[in-house]
């Protein structure tokens, strides 16, 4: 699997406006002192919730949150320092891929993406004036819409050349196989 | 001659040499269809499925050093799918049904499918 291929293929079905831009990097770089001060609750934050949840918490081997807690941090470091580019977009397409190995599905991705953004949120609110929360917000919003676009297409990917077919094939496949029964599924909702 | 012209010959000569067989498809690695003998079958579906076949097939062989795939089948109670390596861009799946003579449709199909890839390129 080439990864620069996959990161390429994902950000193109995306349209231009919906992906992270240069204008929302030096958003970002703009505030980076409050953002890296946000650091350790942004990560305690993330880890109390996915520990809570028995379905998300069972993704983790006993003793493994230290490390894992650590490399939130480094993310977090590097989302805020910067560069975001395509080397940092090629990581993204990858933790797609580990997420395959390591069975996080894309409903535990998307909605912890969400609770992330939920505390930026409140915390860009309550720290800065309305226009720059706005405009802040509107970065990380493009920037999450970017990477679990990456996160979600990777990881379909991934467990589709796995078992040796592709996402390609298997979407040809179930567009046949889906098509059909539509009005069946529909008719039970 | 085209080139679907020439495998829909094959798929015919194919027919004509072995009577029990029922359908016939031809399609590309990536699932879409080339030619085809079929009677009331979606031959886009068909044509899916045996490119499924085919990648989880050549996956299995490759995970189990079983050197390169040729085919597989799956068995039903009223008939037989067999899919056919034909080459590295076409697959060759031929349905037959529950008495079929299965020494003469291999026999057969797998000179086909060489004769497939060799069109296929």
């Amino acid at each position: 699997m080439d990864i620069q291929e996959i990161r390429q293929l994902i950000l193109e079905q995306m349209p231009p406006e919906t992906r992270f831009q240069d204008s929302d990097a030096q958003i970002i770089t703009k505030h980076k002192e409050l953002l890296l001060s946000w650091q350790e609750e942004i990560v305690d934050s993330f880890y109390k919730t996915v520990f809570s949840h028995p379905n998300t918490s069972n993704i983790f081997h006993e003793g493994e949150r230290a490390a894992r807690e650590e490399t939130l941090r480094d993310w977090w470091k590097k989302v805020v320092e910067g560069p975001i580019d395509d080397k940092f977009w090629n990581w993204m397409a990858y933790v797609g891929l580990v997420h395959v190995h390591r069975k996080v599905k894309n409903s535990m991705m998307l909605s912890m993406w969400g609770l992330l953004l939920h505390r930026i949120t409140t915390k860009a609110e309550a720290s800065l004036s309305l226009a720059e929360a706005t405009d802040l917000i509107r970065a990380f919003t493009r920037f999450g819409q970017t990477l679990t676009s990456l996160v979600a297409e990777s990881y379909m990917k991934g467990i589709a050349e796995a078992t040796g077919t592709s996402l390609d094939l298997l979407e040809n496949l179930a567009v046949h196989q889906v098509g059909p029964e539509l009005p069946a599924i529909k008719g039970k909702l | 001659m085209t080139r679907q012209e020439e495998i829909q010959a094959l798929i015919d000569k194919l027919r004509s040499l072995v009577p029990d067989i029922i359908g016939v498809l031809v399609g590309s690695s990536d699932g879409l269809a080339i030619a085809q003998s079929l009677s009331n079958i979606d031959g886009n579906r068909v044509a899916a499925m045996a490119a499924t076949a085919l990648g989880l097939g050549r996956r299995i062989v490759e995970s189990l050093n079983a050197g390169t795939f040729s085919e597989t089948s799956v068995t039903g109670s009223e008939g037989q799918i067999f899919v056919y390596n034909a080459g590295t861009k076409g697959v060759l799946a031929v349905m037959v049904g529950k008495n079929a003579n299965i020494g003469l449709v291999h026999l057969e199909a797998r000179d086909i499918a060489k004769a497939i890839a060799g069109v296929l390129g």
